[in-house]
């Protein structure tokens, strides 16, 4: 009797225990680099993580349980847009009977929405352009300078939902920033004495990261985008890599390495498998990781190069 | 009586008590009628091994202790071994088992102390309106599954013998029963905690048992019987200034004593009147 | 005719909703572009040989004839309506073996987003959510016909009528879903329950077709599910379910049905995946029917059957699957109630996300047969046209 009474006591208290300490904000978002800003400018005051992994090609994931479980959770849910994630992410959204992370809602960033796109398509847009983005190309996170305007939009996010750590969060953004401008001129220095070297690349993918770091794309692997290379596309790409002296092969990890070896054969150019997200790569945890690497790798192989 | 009512809090209260007193009077014809009487016991248990859970995992509480209870209340559903161990021998393993696991939960957990004494027969003055609307929802629910298949869940039913050619035949609806009611107990947990459900579920049906037979007289003499005394039980603990779970169950405890007056003076007047005709 | 006229008024208020939202701007800003309907037509064609005239393809959508089959041309509509609903439809063109054009409208509902406790509601005309197949269109099926027990339980075009769920996902860290439904009960596309005489006549020939109405709100089509995910790692995603249907049917006065499915669904697809490939797929279920024909339980109809499948993503856009059957329903000499055995190999192509190729060969064992083996060779072809959202995992 005793015992039941202490035990229905103590159950009974803890139903009405409510956590009196603020729970740290709950942030989903769909890839590891906008997990990798959301700390920066978030700190202590976030938990953040991401439904793709950074070895994981981000336009063709399955609406899983898995990933409308953690939506359902989520206070703030953030994806690139421009299309990238149109095959899952509405389809999570529906199903994760979140009102506070629908388009519209406080909990919901669309972080494009300040970028400026590249590649809009001037022409009326049709599926014989292959998995063409009408919207423009979603890459865009491989630009440091967006970097910028991606904390920005992210921080004017979470100042909404957590007001009272308004200040705390814009000093850690501005302090991101200093850091990161520090660091993109860094980069820039290191890359410069490559500029103008010419590359393919298999997907239509590093536009963006070749504008900012001089970088000069002459051709893809995919004749277009999502559709894999006849022997008639891979003639003429092997023409024009020999006619520009195409130096590297650039591609992602989930890409298969079959057709990349065979042009590298072809026309001497390197294969340089480059990883687009952070976590792609063993030691790549953070934004700033990413650039560290992937400048790091290109100087190295182009060095090799000439 | 009726300024009791302007105090926002006790306006809740007694809303929240009323909603209670209806949803369990009728469970509790329920309960009583197929001797599942220690049950409920059990399974509010359950409903606490879920809370103390998802406090421990910081989740929400009535959530987990929802599915906990259904899940649990599923396995209390089956019959198999009833010829061999009596159910109020399963009822008390459970409670036991499902008590030491909760201990063992709250051990863990860095921060459980609270308002001890008072919970025990819960909080009903610090039912909120989300609470109540849940409430309200959930007992809704429930009532409606009741009254659609009324016919299949009211007869009492029989231990199934061994080997029936169709695996769910009656169980089905036994099952449905034990969820429906494990639904109730998780959501009425929180706001009245384990003993005022306990004595809501069993006390009024049990007056209402001493005078009817019926299920219609028998639900109506159950609900008066509960709807009642949580008024005076709340009215007590207002005017009076005693906590309000305890007066409950006080109140309870004196309707059923009068009622069981009631019924053997009422039996002593028509037996020595028999034979001088209706009254 | 009338269908025709439902059909074409959907269509038009869509094709109102679209005109409305162009007039206000698409802006090409891509949070924008949530706001505009998806339209989408998908085409299900199939050549089919059998190797007797009289095939055991009874589903509504299976290729049922040797020569050509369309299976089916399904228009799809969908909108976010506001933040708090979304709503879908889906009409569907096919032409059946005796050369007969139907027009349905397959599904239209309108889906909560934002109620309290992670409650969703579903409210207009929609499969029930029992198992797997069932909610699944036929062109989202991996293979070209349906699953004989489906077929026998369910109908040649599933188990859909007009009703509500409501489905609440639990807190719990692992995916815990709870689902309610409640529909009407007859129809011909509820043939294991009220039915009509016509749809009656065809499943159940030896029982007499008994005309009830509705007389209390037990006489409705409930189904409970419970749907559970276990996520092993990054890669491999399992998600299992029970459900259960309870509803009146017409062999007599109080007579009902019970019907209990058991589902299962596991998939592993590495993180390198290019496009979804390499993965292997394997999916199951398992569905009895308890069928009342009077109040003596011994007259009671049990039938019971299951489907495994499993597909193989063996090399970029190339598909291979094998699917086992069998269902039984206890009665020798009724094709909708013997013992019945299938085997159905296929490979499937995708050139894209928006076509595929398929070919499949059924081998199939019937005791009212005999058991003398059937075959079966299908050819069948998918186009997509326009938007169409993800299925369900």
């Amino acid at each position: 009797m005793m015992i039941k009474a202490i035990v229905s006591v103590f159950i009974g208290g803890l139903l009405f225990v409510n956590p009196a300490w603020a729970a740290p904000l709950q942030v989903v978002t769909t890839t590891e680099d906008l997990a990798a800003i959301v700390r920066e400018v978030g700190g202590p005051f976030v938990e953040v993580e991401s439904q793709t992994r950074g070895t994981q090609d981000p336009h063709f994931l399955e609406a899983r349980p898995s990933l409308i479980l953690k939506a359902s959770r989520a206070d703030l849910f953030i994806e690139i847009g421009l299309g990238l994630e149109v095959g899952w992410t509405p389809a999570v959204l529906v199903a994760a009977r979140n009102p506070a992370i629908q388009p519209g809602a406080l909990g919901y960033l669309d972080v494009s929405r300040d970028i400026k796109p590249l590649e809009i398509p001037s022409a009326p847009v049709d599926r014989s352009q292959g998995d063409v983005h009408p919207l423009g190309n979603p890459h865009y996170w491989l630009d440091p300078e967006n970097g910028t305007i991606i904390s920005q939009e992210i921080a004017r996010s979470l100042m909404s939902l957590l007001p009272d750590q308004s200040q705390a969060i814009d000093r850690n953004q501005k302090e991101f920033v200093e850091r990161f401008n520090a660091a993109i001129v860094l980069w820039k220095t290191r890359m410069k004495p490559y500029e103008g070297a010419k590359v393919i690349t298999y997907h239509n993918s590093w536009t963006y990261f070749a504008r900012r770091f001089g970088l000069d794309v002459v051709g893809y692997v995919e004749p277009k985008p999502g559709v894999a290379p006849s022997p008639a596309h891979l003639n003429q790409l092997i023409a024009l890599m020999k006619q520009e002296k195409a130096k590297l092969i650039i591609m992602e990890p989930y890409f298969s390495r079959s057709i990349p070896d065979l042009l590298s054969r072809e026309t001497g150019a390197k294969v340089l498998v480059l990883p687009p997200s952070v976590g792609g790569a063993e030691g790549i945890k953070t934004y700033f990781d990413l650039f560290d690497y992937l400048t790091d790798q290109l100087t190295t192989a182009l060095s090799k190069g000439s | 009586m009726l300024e009791m009512l302007s105090i926002p809090f006790m306006r809740q209260a007694v809303l929240a008590g009323l909603i209670l007193a209806a949803m369990l009077a009728y469970l509790g014809i329920h309960v009583v009628r197929r001797r599942i009487v220690f049950v409920d016991l059990a399974i509010a248990q359950l409903s606490a091994v879920g809370v103390a859970l998802a406090m421990l995992l910081d989740q929400d509480p009535i959530g987990f202790s929802l599915v906990f209870t259904m899940v649990g209340a599923a396995f209390l559903s089956l019959p198999a071994y009833e010829q061999r161990i009596p159910q109020e021998a399963i009822m008390g393993i459970v409670y036991a088992v499902a008590s030491a696991v909760s201990i063992l939960i709250i051990a863990k957990m860095p921060h459980g102390e609270a308002d001890i004494l008072n919970l025990f027969f819960g909080n009903i003055l610090a039912v909120t309106d989300g609470q109540i609307g849940l409430m309200a929802l959930t007992f809704g629910s429930v009532g409606l599954v009741h009254l659609i298949f009324a016919k299949r869940l009211m007869p009492i039913p029989v231990p199934t013998e061994s080997g029936s050619t169709f695996l769910f035949k009656a169980m089905s609806w036994n099952l449905l029963f034990y969820l429906t009611l494990a639904v109730v107990i998780a959501v009425a947990i929180r706001t009245a905690g384990v003993l005022l459900v306990f004595s809501d579920l069993i006390i009024p049906a049990a007056v209402a048992l001493l005078f009817a037979e019926r299920l219609r007289p028998l639900v109506l003499l159950s609900a008066a019987t509960g709807v009642l005394s949580n008024l005076a039980g709340l009215y007590a603990s207002y005017r009076f200034d005693f906590p309000s779970g305890p007066s409950i169950v006080a109140s309870l405890g004196v309707f059923l004593a009068l009622a069981m007056i009631g019924k053997s003076v009422a039996l002593t007047i028509f037996s020595r009147s028999d034979k001088s005709g209706p009254k | 005719m009338l269908r025709s006229i439902f059909c074409l008024i959907i269509v038009l208020l869509f094709q109102s909703a679209i005109e409305a939202r162009a007039q206000q701007g698409t802006g090409s800003r891509p949070g924008l572009q949530g706001l505009n309907p998806e339209i989408s037509l998908d085409g299900l064609f199939a050549a089919a040989y059998f190797s007797e005239p009289d095939n055991l393809n009874f589903g509504g959508h299976d290729p049922n004839q040797t020569g050509f089959t369309l299976q089916n041309l399904e228009l799809t509509l969908g909108a976010t309506v506001d933040p708090y609903a979304r709503a879908d439809a889906h009409i569907i063109y096919l032409i059946d073996e005796e050369g007969e054009s139907i027009l349905e409208v397959e599904e239209a509902y309108l889906t909560t987003l934002s109620l309290p406790h992670r409650l969703q509601l579903i409210g207009g005309q929609f499969f029930t959510r029992f198992g797997r197949i069932n909610a699944m269109h036929p062109h989202a099926w991996a293979f070209a016909d349906q699953p004989v027990i489906n077929n026998r339980l369910f109908g040649p075009d599933g188990l859909r009528n007009p009703g509500a769920q409501i489905s609440w996902l639990s807190p719990l860290p692992f995916y815990l879903e709870l689902t309610g439904s409640v529909q009407n009960a007859g129809g011909e596309t509820a043939a294991s329950f009220l039915s009509n005489e016509e749809a009656f006549g065809e499943t159940f020939p030896n029982l007499v077709f008994e005309e009830r109405e509705v007389e209390k709100l037990e006489d409705l089509l409930y189904m409970t599910r419970i749907k559970t995910a276990w996520t092993v790692s990054d890669e491999v995603e399992m998600v299992q379910g029970f459900s259960g249907l309870f509803g009146p049917n017409a062999s007599g006065e109080d007579t009902y049905t019970k019907i209990f499915g058991l589902d299962f669904y596991g998939k592993w697809r590495p993180l390198s995946a290019q496009k979804g490939w390499l993965f292997v797929a394997l999916q199951a279920e398992a569905i009895w029917r308890r069928y009342e024909t009077s109040e003596n339980s011994e007259d009671n109809l049990h039938d019971r059957g299951l489907y495994l499948q499993g597909l193989w993503g063996f090399a970029s856009r190339w598909v291979v699957g094998l699917r086992g059957e069998y269902a039984n329903g206890g009665d020798e000499t009724d094709p909708l109630g013997d013992r019945r055995y299938r085997v159905s190999p296929n490979l499937t192509f995708y050139p894209s996300e928006f076509s595929k190729w398929r070919l499949q060969y059924n081998y199939d064992l019937a005791e009212h047969l005999d058991d003398k083996p059937l075959h079966a060779v299908f050819l069948q072809f998918e186009f997509l046209i326009g938007a169409h959202g993800a299925h369900q995992f």
